[in-house]
Order: structure tokens, then C-alpha cells, then sequence
């Protein structure tokens, strides 16, 4: 095959940026600066992992910020009511898969444009969380709890460590269950996926379920990691997470599930912030890269997935 | 030994009976009879609006009847459900082909029976081999069973998709039904007579062809028998041998009434 | 706090040399802050010795800090130091921000000055920079001192002005201002919860207290927006017409209740204060639309904390824990002293 896959440009892309700013800074290239970068990324990847497999399905969802900012409240709240951690945390895990389930339940069931639905939940569970918590955050919780996002074991940081959890579970499913298939026909063509008996209504559901999971999992990161929940803890993550899938491959507008890309894709944009830093070049400039390496993907990936396909139509047979 | 077993010639594997429908006050059809057997290709044609895609539907279960009868083998039924109409081997090719694009051949084959291993574990290496074996069988060269259906042609992708028909007609104990919509529609010269060569190998595999087309000169060259419809009447149905393609065309526009025999193959009473 | 008559006297010593260099034009008001400020620090190093001093704020597209970056940069050419300002993407954005100062400490600063958005976000990035030996001086908003223990980090410094100072030395003069008969007053303040609103609050609202013939009848948020206060102040002035005096946790909101009372026609014999000492309230003040604003100085404040991360750097032991930077009244009365002010 001649074209080449958009990992690839993104593997290729996040080693020139790598040389680029190990010109600009001598720090870059460090044991410590590539641990940060990971530690940096684990939370938007774990989020988009969630997102790639939604977005496959031609669908996508808007609300997994205000999904984080509430898993947080839910868990701030048990914490300081004595709750131990692993409780806490399956408190959090299930609260994202009712989010998660309620999404399914307009989209699947009302047959809610997934956009609006999504937009419309990301607008009520973020306002409700304003209301609950009136806008204060909540401080100061346990040590142990921190753990999860500041800890390391083996010098690697747990948050690495429980990111790559979730994108080989993300991988696998795509890869090797009839999810990651399904997830694709109904990117690709829901009702020929319906004709062939296939109940798209309960693997949709899954999806968004899995998604909201997603979301409460980098939420038990960031909650542990700053010690503190606030109402506007998810704010821009889900534009992060669907940059990110989309870099990595997973198109817009349904198909394949790339987790393997949007692993990558999330490296390359920890790469961009953490250079960007280190060069001491203003934070203005984060949000515009990282719009030009996306822009150019999408256009990248466009035209070689036309060019390809028209040189591949060749006759019956041969 | 492949899973579609061979047949008894001709053995009779639906018969219509008087099928009416009415949307509304349209009457779409209007009574309409025809039999079909296995080893037989049967072509169904009619102008726009003759009734063709409602007479399909009725047989495939998307449509419920309002009156009449349809004879699946020995079963009988005033109406079907898609459900049932696959369970009784029958399996339609529709136009927009319903194959998913970012998918490769052998997934699309598969799709909704998947082979598993472990019992959820999609079976890849399996379902490869069995897509190329099918494939095969059939006749049908792919550059690769793993090749996207985005990348095919238009004939390549007509093929899978009656591929997979076949797959799902087929059965232990019996050959399929084989419904096709336009199977060669908007295809160059080439690519036809690769899907018409390919429907003719179901043929040879006793499985029983119903096909819709506008393509006289190659109605002509493949099918066996050929009913007209016209306004929701069957007009005529016997053997392709028995009709010349101008009488067929003034059958189909109504511009004279019809010459010649005009009862064999409406089944028996 | 410590103080020595060394100190301040060699303080002063510094101030007439610089007083002739390119900064003989500086403010008396803003001299006076940065005599009050480095006597608390001992002796001043002549040069920076090109040291590099990291600086973190919350947001660079806000006047407040793009000014403090300006005061920051004139500064470290004069002292010979490298100073870098960075700040989070968005005003508010947590994580980013500690991001930021993860990566930050990566870059090996011989110190680091961080203005935290809460008390708790940045405690990972100073534990790290604790692991580097890097100190960290916090500037403004505290980071919550147990946290910090708990999670075995440490403060290397603290700059702060007294926020409680900017409501009290406000409140001062407004009661001053009423004289014998005191009168209903009414504060209006910043988002509850949030430090710098809380300390404000207290100072005016401990002075109202204390003072025998004025009575708060009311207590409002603000939460820092013009319209907010407009319409809260529209509605007070209704409800008490005999108000005599408002004080406002800033001055947008103090401009904005000024607004309130001229287009209800009540601004007549109303005292209003604010915080910040914003341009337009300098105007204001002049023109008796405001009665006066408290602030303090940003050059202050910026060279003393560079001072301070200076000594850091340079291993002195015997600096105080805390570097308080006092805090200004500007009112009609004293305005001519504020020109050049920074």
C-alpha cells in the first residue's frame, strides 16, 4: 500500500517538533522533560480513547467536560465524608456510566442528533454542577487518594501507567471484539449494519456508555492530581479529546477506530504545550499550533485517502 | 464439501399467489402471481412505477400485503417479517448495496456473524479464510480479502455484496432465494458481464435469481424466464425464448396489447 | 517580620543611588513602598549576577498582569537578572497551569516565582521544584500551607500585600469622611470564597464594626462585573435612601456603582471606595467620582520579589517567611503624589 497512515504522519510530525525544540531548549530531550510529557498527556488521551470509539460510530460527545467536573464533585463530596478510595472511585466510574447511559438514551432512543444531545447534556450536567457546588470548589482531600495522580511506581507516573491501561483495553476492544467493528459499520453505514440483524441501538448505547467511563476515569486522575474538584475542572477537554481523535485518524465522520493513533496524536500534542514552555514561547501560541497540526492532518489524510482510492479502483479480476 | 448443497432440479421454492397492495388509495398492485424454482433466473421488469421494488419488498418482509399469498417451499404466508423471510433463505441485494465502506471484504461478508473464538473474540484469521473460500466458490477474483470496499470497483463491490446474499440464503438443506435489485446499474460494459457471469454461477449452484432490471438486450442474454409488470399488473410471464425484446417494450410502456401465450409460469392453482 | 535600622538605612542608601539613575523619576509614593519592602529583606545584592528567575502567573490577557510582566522586564535589565513570565492558555484552567510549571521547573530556574489560580493547584509543581532545589516564592493568593506539608513540599518565601489592608485603609477614610454622624453604609464584594474578596470584605466590614455610629445594611457579591454592580447598587439605593457610603472590592465594580447612583440621581453625599487604582479610577478620583482607591505598587512589588528570590538563589538564610508589601490609600486629597505611579 502506498498511502501512508496517519499515525505515521504523526509519529513523523512529533519527532520534527521533538528536534525543533531540542534546538530551541536543552531541557527538552531529558529523562524528567519526556516522564512530564507523559504524565501531561495521560488525562486528554484517556478521555479521547473514550471519544475515539464515539466518533467512530459517526457519533460524538460534547458533554464528557462537565462528565469530569461532576465525577470530581461526586468524588470530592465522598472523600471528605470519610468514603475510602476504591469506593470513590466506583462511585465516580459508575456516575460516568449514567452520563454516559443518558446520552445513549437521546441518541439511540429519541434519536437525538448526537451534537445536540451531547451539547445539550454538556449545558444541563455542567450547569447542575455550578448549582450544586455554587461555584466553590472543594478542597483539600486525603493523601492516599492523591496518589493516583501524583504518584509513581517504578519511577513511571501512575497516571502513564493507568493511560496506557485504557488505551490497550481501548485497542483491544476495537481490535479484536465485534465493538470495534460495529463502531465502524455504524460510522460507515448504520443500516447496513441493522439489515444484517445487528441490534445497533444496544452497541450505540455501549459506546456512549464507555465514553462517559472514559471521562470519569481521566476524572479520578485530575481530581487526585490538583487535590481539589471544581465545576469548571472539564473545560475544553472535550475539544482536546476530539482534536485528538481526529489527529490520530478517526475520521469525523465515522470509520475505523484509531486508538493506537490517538495515543500518538495525544503524545504529539503534550509534545507541542511542554516545548512551547520550554522555549518560552507565549502560551497564545499553544492553542494555534496545535490548530495548524490539526488542520493540516484533516487535509493531509483527505486528499490521500482520495488519491488512494481512485488509483486502487482498477478492474474486476487482475 | 462447501455448505451450499446441490438441489433437485426446478424444485419449486416460491410461488406468489394474487398479491395485492394498496397505499392508500393507490392500488400498487393489483393481484399479482408468479412462481419461481431453483436453478431458474427469473427477471422481473416493468417501467417506473410498475410495482417491481413493492412486489420485492412483500418478499423479503419489509412490506406486509394486503391480500394474497406467498409460498416460501411448503411454508405458506399472508404476510413476512424480514425476520422470517431470511429464515427462509431469502436475501435481497438492493442498490445502495448495504456494504460498509472503511470495512474490508471479509468483514463486510461477515458482518452481524462474525466467527468468534474464546466466545466474543473476533476470529480474523477465520473469517479471511472462509471470505476467500466463498469468494472462490463463486467465482468472484478480489485483489484481496482484505481489501477496503472504498477501493473496489463498482462490479468488485456489486460481487460482495452478492456474496454475502448467498451467504445468508444459503442453508443446510436448501439453496437459497437470491433477489436482486439492479445488478448491473451505472456499470461499464465490463464489469456487467462480470456480475452477469457471476449470477449465472448461482444459477449453476441451483440457487433460485429473481432480478429487477431496465437492461433488456441483458435480460435477454441471462434470464431464464421474464415476467413484465405494468401499473401493478402482471402482464406477462413465461419463457425468455417465447418473447421477442420489442414485444416486451410494448408490453412495458402499453403501447399494444400483448401477442402470443401469456400463461405459463403463474403457478399452479 | 523583621526589621532592622541597618536595613532601612541601607534600603535608603540604594533608593538615592538609583534615584540617579534611570529611574530618578520614580514616584515618591512608589520609593516609599520599595523602602518598605526590601528594609524586611536586609542587605540588597547590587547585581543579579544573570541569574534566571522563572515567573508564573494566572493569565497574561488581563491589564493587571500584563503591567506586572512590564514592571517585571524593567526591573531585570536594570538589576541584571533573566527574568521569564509564563501563564497559563485560559484564566481559570487548573491543570494547565500546573502544567506550565511542571514544565517550568524542567527548564532548571535559579528560582521561581508562582501566583497561584487556587490554593491547591500548583502543590505538585512545587513538590517538584522542592526535588530540584529550586525556590519557590508563592506571590499573592496563598498556597494552603497543610496541603503543602501533607503532600511534603515546601514554601521557600511568600509576597503578599495585605489584603485585609485595602478594605481598612479604605473604610478608614470613608468614616473619617462621615464625621460625627456616621450614616448606613454598604459593602460590595468581590466572589465569596475567593481570598482576596474575603480579606477585603473583613477589612472594611472590621473597621464599620468598630466604629460606634455607622451600621452595615448590606453585603452583596459583585463577583468582579460592572453589570452586577450596577443593578445591585440601582436596587440598594432604592431600598436605603439614606445611604451614605459604598465600599467595592474593586474598582470596576466601584466605577459601576458610581454609574448607578448618577443615573438614579443619587450621587449626591455618597462616599465610594474601591481597590486597584485602575486608570479610570485615577480619572475618577480626580474628577470627585470617586472618592479613593487603595492599591499597592506593582513596581513594589515586583522588584521585591526579585530581591527576595535573589537572596533565595544566592543560599541567605535569615529572610523573613512572609514579604509584606504595604498598601496605598489614593484619594483626591493625595492624587498629585501618584503621577509616574506604577
Amino acid at each position: 500500500m502506498n498511502r501512508f497512515p496517519q499515525p505515521f504522519w504523526v509519529g513523523v510530525s512529533t519527532v520534527a517538533l521533538s528536534l525543533f525544540f531540542s534546538w530551541l531548549s536543552p531541557h527538552f530531550l531529558t529523562g524528567e522533560n519526556f516522564v512530564t510529557i507523559l504524565d501531561q498527556s495521560s488525562i486528554n488521551i484517556v478521555v479521547a480513547v473514550g471519544m475515539t470509539l464515539v466518533i467512530a460510530s459517526a457519533g460524538i460527545d460534547l458533554s464528557v467536560g462537565a462528565t469530569v467536573a461532576v465525577c470530581g464533585i461526586v468524588m470530592a463530596s465522598l472523600i471528605k465524608a470519610g468514603f475510602g478510595v476504591l469506593p470513590t472511585i466506583a462511585a465516580a466510574l459508575l456516575t460516568g456510566a449514567l452520563l454516559g447511559l443518558l446520552n445513549a438514551l437521546l441518541v439511540v432512543k429519541l434519536e437525538v442528533n448526537p451534537f445536540m444531545a451531547t451539547l445539550a447534556m454538556m449545558s444541563v450536567v455542567g450547569g447542575g454542577a455550578l448549582i450544586v457546588t455554587q461555584g466553590i470548589p472543594i478542597y483539600g482531600f486525603s493523601a492516599d487518594f492523591s496518589w493516583i495522580g501524583r504518584g509513581r511506581i517504578g519511577g513511571l507516573p501512575v497516571s502513564s501507567l493507568l493511560c496506557s491501561a485504557v488505551v490497550a483495553a481501548g485497542g483491544f476492544l476495537a481490535r479484536c471484539t465485534r465493538l470495534g467493528i460495529y463502531a465502524a459499520a455504524m460510522g460507515g453505514n448504520e443500516e447496513a449494519l441493522r439489515r444484517n440483524g445487528v441490534s445497533t441501538c444496544l452497541y450505540k448505547t455501549v459506546l456512549y456508555v464507555l465514553c462517559g467511563v472514559c471521562a470519569a476515569l481521566a476524572s479520578v486522575i485530575l481530581t487526585s492530581k490538583l487535590n481539589s474538584a471544581e465545576p469548571l475542572a472539564g473545560a475544553m477537554a472535550e475539544m482536546n479529546a476530539i482534536a485528538t481523535a481526529v489527529l490520530g485518524g478517526t475520521r469525523i465522520r465515522g470509520g475505523e477506530p484509531r486508538i493506537a493513533g490517538t495515543f500518538f496524536a495525544g503524545i504529539l500534542m503534550g509534545v507541542v504545550k511542554n516545548g512551547l514552555v520550554l522555549a518560552g514561547i507565549s502560551s497564545y501560541y499553544q492553542q494555534f499550533v496545535t490548530g495548524v497540526i490539526i488542520l493540516a492532518a484533516i487535509v493531509v489524510s483527505d486528499r490521500s485517502e482520495k488519491s488512494g482510492s481512485e488509483k486502487r479502483k482498477g478492474s474486476f479480476g487482475r | 464439501m462447501s455448505a451450499l448443497t446441490l438441489h433437485d432440479p426446478m424444485e419449486q421454492v416460491l410461488e406468489i399467489q394474487a398479491l395485492s397492495k394498496n397505499f392508500g388509495r393507490v392500488e400498487v398492485l393489483k393481484g399479482i402471481s408468479l412462481s419461481l424454482c431453483s436453478g431458474e433466473i427469473l427477471a422481473l421488469v416493468g417501467d417506473n412505477g410498475a410495482g417491481k421494488s413493492t412486489l420485492l419488498k412483500c418478499v423479503t418482509g419489509t412490506i406486509t400485503p394486503d391480500g394474497g399469498v406467498i409460498r416460501l417451499r411448503d411454508k405458506e404466508y399472508l404476510s413476512l417479517s424480514p425476520r422470517r423471510s431470511m429464515a427462509e433463505g431469502v436475501s435481497a441485494v438492493y442498490q445502495d448495496l448495504a456494504l460498509v465502506e472503511d470495512l474490508d471484504v471479509a468483514t463486510n461478508l461477515f458482518l452481524g456473524t462474525e466467527p468468534l473464538k474464546a466466545g466474543f473474540l473476533v476470529d480474523r484469521a477465520r473469517m479471511h479464510a472462509e471470505a476467500g473460500l466463498r469468494l472462490k466458490e463463486l467465482g468472484i477474483e478480489l485483489p484481496s480479502t482484505r481489501a477496503r470496499i472504498a477501493d473496489l470497483s463498482g462490479g468488485q463491490r456489486q460481487a460482495v455484496a452478492i456474496a454475502r446474499a448467498v451467504m445468508q440464503a444459503s442453508g443446510k438443506d436448501r439453496a437459497g432465494i437470491v433477489i436482486l435489485d439492479e445488478p448491473t446499474a451505472a456499470m461499464g460494459v465490463r464489469e456487467s458481464e462480470l456480475v452477469l457471469g457471476i449470477i449465472r454461477g448461482l444459477r449453476e449452484r441451483k440457487m433460485a435469481v429473481l432480478f429487477v432490471s431496465h437492461n433488456l438486450p441483458q435480460v435477454f442474454r441471462i434470464a431464464d424466464r421474464i415476467c413484465v409488470l405494468r401499473s401493478g399488473e402482471m402482464l406477462w410471464c413465461g419463457k425468455t425464448g417465447d418473447v421477442s425484446l420489442q414485444d416486451v417494450i410494448a408490453m412495458m410502456s402499453g403501447s399494444q396489447p400483448v401477442n402470443g401465450e401469456n400463461t405459463e409460469g403463474t403457478g399452479d392453482e | 517580620m523583621k526589621r532592622s535600622a541597618g536595613g532601612v538605612f541601607l534600603a535608603l542608601v540604594f533608593l538615592l543611588s538609583v534615584w540617579g539613575s534611570a529611574f530618578g523619576e520614580m514616584n515618591p509614593m512608589v520609593a516609599e513602598s520599595i523602602a518598605t519592602i526590601e528594609s524586611q529583606l536586609g542587605q540588597i545584592p547590587s547585581d543579579g549576577g544573570g541569574k534566571r528567575i522563572g515567573v508564573l502567573v494566572i493569565t497574561l490577557s488581563n491589564p493587571y498582569w500584563t503591567e506586572m510582566k512590564k514592571r517585571y522586564e524593567e526591573w531585570a535589565s536594570e538589576m541584571n537578572v533573566s527574568v521569564e513570565i509564563l501563564a497559563a492558555p485560559t484564566e481559570g484552567d487548573l491543570k494547565s497551569q500546573l502544567e506550565t510549571l511542571e514544565t517550568m521547573v524542567v527548564k532548571g530556574y535559579d528560582a521561581i516565582i508562582v501566583t497561584p489560580m487556587d490554593p491547591f493547584n500548583l502543590i505538585p509543581g512545587v513538590l517538584k521544584a522542592n526535588g530540584k532545589g529550586i525556590p519557590v516564592i508563592c506571590s499573592g493568593p496563598a498556597i494552603d500551607a497543610k496541603a503543602l506539608k501533607d503532600a511534603g513540599g515546601r514554601l521557600d518565601g511568600w509576597i503578599s500585600a495585605t489584603f485585609l489592608d485595602q478594605g481598612r485603609l479604605a473604610a478608614e477614610d470613608m468614616v473619617k469622611k462621615m464625621g460625627a454622624e456616621g450614616g448606613k453604609v454598604a459593602i460590595i464584594e468581590g466572589i465569596p470564597g475567593a481570598g482576596q474578596s474575603e480579606a477585603r470584605k473583613k477589612g472594611a466590614g472590621d473597621v464599620f464594626a468598630s466604629a460606634g455610629n455607622v451600621e452595615v445594611v448590606s453585603v452583596q457579591p459583585g463577583k468582579w462585573d460592572r453589570n452586577l454592580a450596577f443593578d445591585i447598587t440601582t436596587n440598594l439605593v432604592k431600598a436605603v435612601p439614606d445611604l451614605r457610603g459604598i465600599y467595592c472590592a474593586n474598582d470596576v465594580m466601584a466605577l459601576a456603582a458610581a454609574d448607578a447612583l448618577e443615573t438614579s440621581g443619587k450621587r449626591e453625599g455618597v462616599l465610594i471606595y474601591g481597590t486597584d487604582f485602575i486608570p479610570e479610577a485615577r480619572t475618577a478620583i480626580r474628577e470627585g467620582k470617586l472618592q479613593g482607591s487603595t492599591t499597592f505598587s506593582q513596581a513594589a512589588w515586583t522588584r521585591g520579589a526579585i530581591v527576595f528570590a535573589l537572596k533565595l538563589a544566592g543560599r541567605t538564610t535569615d529572610l523573613p517567611e512572609r514579604l509584606a508589601i504595604p498598601i496605598m490609600l489614593a484619594t483626591a486629597g493625595n492624587i498629585g503624589n501618584f503621577e509616574g505611579w506604577k
